[in-house]
């Protein structure tokens, strides 16, 4: 009698992001808007002074919570787009909430 | 009307520049994933794409950050011992511009050769159509306004009237616009409408400088002047190149005609 014939290996894995494009535009999105959400409340907080750090320096409490957690979800296949969209909304952030137009000085009280 | 327009929500005064400007990019995004799904070609895969915007953003913060600086290096010179002026600041055309090449850096970087920025083009024009209504309401601050004019139609900011030249840039961009859409409705070579946006605005930009109060080093231009004739050669030369002729379809008919040979 015949073995059995052994059972055949797949070597290809699961695509490294899901082929959902919809889905993945909507994680970017909503990465983004997250970001850009928690920048524009702590923002907020921090030049109302609910916040009891030094302002000067911790604008960048929330660009570096932003890296760490954008780039968190960026090693998860399932949440690299939720990941992006939040490295996505560090620049712009800094964009929006830092300083005017050019020639502009900010100034701190 | 006494600048800055503050806008009044629920009892706060609240700063109109941050308010537009939010609203620019969110809405601006919007637009583009609008515009992606009716744009025929696909050719970038989603995360690819994504990448691209990162590159996009990066270069557009560091672009904007440092052409403000060389721009206006005769008030930052002053303030050298404090650093965090060094955090205000920005300008559009800078920002177009580092956000090109963040986007050229991106596709180098995944071995993608073809024009990705067709797409940027109306978000790119109704976001900075947005930003400048705020850029206006700030009044002086901003310093995006012109010189001081006799015209009808100068707008008093405070300290007399001046070209309203954030304005002006609104009317541009809406002739700009609607000549594109009107150009676009044909099969076009990948990548020409977004050259020949930038083309468009920076020659609006270099031209309107002469309007604004503006510190010039360079041969009688400021260094926005200088970006700006740069960038504009840059979209000149590759307009005039034939190397890139995939033709791209239009964006309203959902076809895509055959690539060029």
């Amino acid at each position: 009698m015949e073995p059995p014939p052994l059972p055949t290996l797949e070597y290809g894995g699961p695509p490294s992001f899901p082929q959902r494009p919809r889905k993945n535009w909507r994680g970017f999105n909503i990465g983004l808007l997250s970001g850009l959400a928690f920048s524009v409340i702590y923002y907020v907080m921090l030049m109302s002074g609910v916040t009891h750090f030094r302002s000067d320096s911790s604008l960048l409490f929330a660009v570096i919570f932003k890296i760490a957690a954008g780039v968190t979800l960026v090693f998860f296949p399932r949440w690299r787009a939720i990941g992006l969209g939040v490295i996505c909304s560090i620049p712009i952030g800094i964009l929006i909430l830092v300083g005017l137009c050019f020639g502009a000085l900010i100034v701190f009280h | 009307m006494q600048f800055p327009v503050y806008f009044n929500l629920l009892g706060h005064r609240i700063h109109p520049h941050p308010v537009m400007e939010l609203i620019a990019y969110t809405g601006g995004f919007q637009l583009y994933l609008l515009l992606r799904r009716r744009w025929p070609r696909a050719a970038v895969p989603i995360e690819q794409n994504m990448w691209l915007i990162v590159g996009a953003v990066f270069g557009a913060l560091f672009g904007s950050k440092i052409l403000a600086l060389v721009e206006s290096w005769d008030q930052y010179r002053q303030h050298l011992s404090d650093p965090r002026t060094f955090l205000g600041g920005k300008t559009i055309v800078g920002g177009l511009l580092g956000g090109w090449a963040g986007v050229e850096l991106a596709k180098w970087r995944m071995r993608i050769r073809r024009s990705t920025g067709d797409a940027f083009v109306f978000p790119l024009i109704v976001g900075t159509c947005v930003g400048r209504v705020g850029c206006f309401l700030t009044g002086l601050d901003d310093h995006t306004h012109g010189t001081h004019s006799s015209l009808p139609w100068a707008v008093d900011f405070g300290d007399g009237p001046r070209h309203p030249t954030q304005l002006y840039e609104i009317v541009f961009l809406l002739l700009l616009a609607a000549m594109l859409f009107v150009y676009s409705r044909q099969p076009r070579p990948n990548g020409q409408l977004f050259r020949l946006f930038m083309l468009g605005y920076l020659g609006f930009r270099f031209f309107a400088e002469f309007i604004k109060p503006r510190y010039t080093p360079l041969a009688g231009l400021s260094a926005i002047q200088v970006a700006a004739l740069a960038g504009a050669a840059v979209c000149v030369w590759q307009l005039s190149r034939r190397s890139d002729r995939e033709i791209s379809g239009n964006m309203f008919d959902g076809t895509t005609a055959a690539a060029d040979a």
